[in-house]
């Protein structure tokens, strides 16, 4: 066993941390506060080669591997952008690019990879629907084969990037009777007639990034935007599962060091009944115990990033331990990080009810904490 | 990176599960409540066993840090069916470390025939006294919990000199040692933690050694034994109660596991088990690496494992309900070792104090 990292590995984390504290999170705040999108942010994770870290080079990527992926996210959040920029890059890469990535023609993956890499197209996954989100196979959006085009009708709900993604990669199902086996993805361009976003949806945190309702009215796709073959969809959506709860939970456990940081600052500074409230045993325990928890998360996503660049067959369970442990025990101590700061944490300029409301969605978004449960209980029997 | 043990560390943890799983270990907890002779007639075997695997002489001293990893596997493996067993070795390992940092001789507490006691905490402060006189030194002072003391063949007895703090090491026959009345415990009962009396006790100067960190090591010692002995209580929670919950009570019936809430409940003590073991694993890593973080990073893992073992074995206790809350069964004696867990070495409290000061600093 060994856990450090390489020297390499390293300082590209530190990179990171240095380009996203100068050029990213000063404009965070901005955005949050008006829940909009940061497309120029985006085009700068993108330029700087975020975005498209682990792709092969000739795909417009770096090569990199997981784990030095993983480390990028956690220094965005150590950086303290926000868990709505943070996420738009998740759902971005991992969840659309990366399946066109692993599942594509050669010709999908060249017209779409590289665009996606740069940031010059933005990229959404459509999976859940109003009446199906966990239970995965009661998806209702149909694809029909007529000649050789396919019809979508239906529709996706809670689609991060929706309405500003150039390319979607959507789920169907090609026979209802099938459940899993008739779940199917396709690609779809911005302005193919029949397709369409809703207006972003109002949430509570995560608010950089649009989340909004997908249409499909008599969607008409030529043959080639099949993406992964008929009836491969429930593996594919399957398979993002191990980016979802490693390099998209990245910057959210980043984001813990970044909150220890700003609080262990200000507990230093601000004084009450004549000592630094940092002397106080209360506000030391907090500080512990966000502490506590940013050492078990990092070690728990660490492992399945390790997992992942070892080609190991899909780890669903560890995946589910650490969404689980991430998701359920990250809130304390984002409620912490608030507390230690008092009334300025209830306050937007000190980012840490930001991190609080961003922080919720990790118990809920990309498979609920008892979809967690279910799995690992199902595998540990 | 490497999540996975090399085979060189694989080895220790194979030898001791082959041990146990050979039967070649009794649980001195299944006779918690015998008279420490008969405690003791269950813990020597076990302890010559060990020394044969190896097993007590692992990362014995400064030297051999490199391998504490391998040993918390092994050490996993035996608290999985002896939490008693493991504070036991522990106690022997610290003892060992001093001698062998001192430049002293192991070999007859590696082996397993003779057993170490440590005898350092007192009521306050340590206030037992070492005095020099001639070639000896003439200690006086009373010890309030000596782990295995009506056992013990050799203690190392931790005094003040005119020099600070050092340990002497005494033998058992020595005329003025007195070992009190047994303490019964909550937890680890078969320690027979005892009351050591010093009272004009006559010990060679070649005897004491001068450790470093008496008091440092002796809670750094406790807390990476109290880590591992975490991991065992959780796994062997886990397993027992998932054992329990499917099995249906007659033919027929839903048994436990049937029911959502209860594999739900599995479900976050596999989680809480997975996630302290990761956590250890890289706390332990960084100190048999010498890393800056190391400290800390034990601190967190003591903390997290031993609270997560409190609530693990409690959670295994809630799904085997009225046949958890029956005695002798090893949840129930898990669930009541656990609770050592956050009150010895750093307590939860100093140990929370002490990473927040890491962070403040």
């Amino acid at each position: 066993m060994d856990f450090q990292f390489t020297e390499e590995q390293l300082a590209f984390k530190e990179q990171v941390l240095k380009f996203a504290r100068k050029e990213i999170a000063p404009r965070c705040r901005e955005h949050d506060l008006e829940s909009r999108f940061d497309l120029e942010s985006f085009r700068r994770l993108g330029e700087f080669g975020i975005l498209g870290l682990h792709f092969p080079e000739e795909l417009g990527g770096a090569g990199a591997d997981v784990v030095t992926t993983v480390l990028a996210g956690e220094a965005l959040g150590e950086a303290g952008v926000d868990g709505g920029l943070t996420l738009s890059y998740g759902a971005h890469t991992f969840l659309c690019a990366d399946t066109i990535f692993q599942h594509g023609t050669d010709e999908q993956k060249k017209k779409y990879v590289p665009k996606l890499a740069s940031g010059e197209w933005l990229g959404c996954m459509g999976l859940t629907e109003p009446n199906a989100g966990s239970d995965v196979a009661a998806l209702r959006t149909r694809a029909e084969k007529k000649g050789d085009k396919w019809v979508l009708n239906g529709s996706k709900i809670f689609i991060t990037n929706g309405p500003v993604a150039d390319v979607a990669v959507v789920y169907t199902s090609i026979d209802p009777a099938q459940k899993h086996a008739g779940l199917t993805a396709f690609i779809i361009e911005k302005g193919t007639p029949g397709f369409s976003a809703g207006p972003p949806l109002h949430k509570m945190g995560c608010r950089t990034s649009q989340t909004s309702e997908l249409f499909f009215d008599d969607c008409e796709l030529p043959a080639e935007n099949l993406l992964g073959g008929e009836g491969a969809g429930f593996m594919m959506a399957m398979q993002t599962v191990e980016w979802d709860r490693s390099a998209l939970v990245a910057p959210f456990v980043g984001g813990m060091t970044y909150a220890i940081s700003k609080c262990a600052e200000y507990a230093k500074e601000r004084r009450q009944f004549g000592k630094a409230i940092a002397e106080f045993q209360a506000v030391k325990k907090k500080l512990a115990d966000m502490k506590i928890f940013l050492e078990a998360a990092r070690g728990l996503i660490y492992r399945i990033a390790w997992c992942k660049d070892q080609g190991r067959p899909l780890n669903h369970l560890e995946a589910a331990v650490a969404k689980l442990y991430v998701g359920d025990w990250s809130l304390g101590p984002t409620n912490d990080a608030m507390a230690v700061m008092g009334g300025y944490g209830y306050c937007h300029e000190y980012d840490m009810e930001r991190g609080f409301r961003d922080g919720r969605l990790a118990p809920l978004g990309g498979g609920t904490s008892e979809i967690q449960k279910l799995i690992i209980s199902k595998l540990m029997m | 990176m490497n999540f996975d043990l090399n085979e060189s560390e694989l080895a220790l943890p194979e030898k001791i599960k082959t041990l146990i799983k050979d039967g070649g270990l009794l649980v001195p907890e299944a006779i918690e409540e015998a008279p420490p002779k008969e405690v003791e007639a269950a813990l020597r075997p076990c302890l010559k066993r060990l020394g044969e695997t190896g097993y007590l002489s692992a990362a014995v001293g400064k030297k051999k840090q490199d391998e504490l990893l391998s040993l918390l596997c092994a050490q996993k493996e035996l608290a999985r069916s002896s939490q008693v067993l493991l504070f036991a070795t522990e106690l022997q390992r610290l003892v060992c470390s001093w001698i062998a940092d001192c430049g002293g001789e192991t070999e007859s507490i590696t082996s397993g025939d003779q057993i170490a006691a440590v005898a350092v905490s007192e009521s306050v402060a340590i206030r037992t006294e070492a005095a020099r006189s001639g070639d000896e030194y003439v200690l006086n002072g009373e010890k309030t919990q000596v782990s295995l003391a009506p056992m013990a063949d050799l203690f190392a007895v931790c005094a003040k000199t005119e020099n600070g703090l050092a340990v002497f090491l005494v033998p058992q026959s020595t005329p003025g040692l007195e070992v009190g009345p047994r303490i019964r415990t909550l937890g680890y009962d078969a320690l027979c933690t005892s009351p050591l009396r010093l009272n004009d006790v006559h010990v060679p100067a070649g005897n004491m050694i001068a450790p470093q960190e008496i008091i440092g090591d002796l809670r750094a010692a406790e807390n990476r034994a109290m880590t591992a002995a975490s991991l065992g209580i959780m796994g062997l929670c886990l397993e027992e109660a998932t054992q329990f919950a499917n099995t249906p009570k007659e033919k027929g019936v839903k048994p436990p596991a049937g029911h959502q809430i209860i594999r739900f409940t599995l479900a976050e003590m596999l989680t809480l088990l997975q996630t302290a073991e990761i956590l250890a694993n890289r706390a332990f890593a960084a100190i048999a690496g010498g890393n800056r973080e190391a400290d800390s990073l034990l601190l967190c893992a003591k903390v997290f494992a031993t609270e997560s073992a409190c609530t693990v074995s409690q959670q295994a206790l809630q799904i085997m309900a009225s046949s958890g809350y029956q005695r002798p069964n090893p949840v129930e004696r898990a669930f009541r070792n656990a609770r050592l867990g956050p009150i010895i070495g750093h307590t939860s409290e100093t140990a929370r104090m002490s990473i927040a000061d890491d962070i403040l600093a």
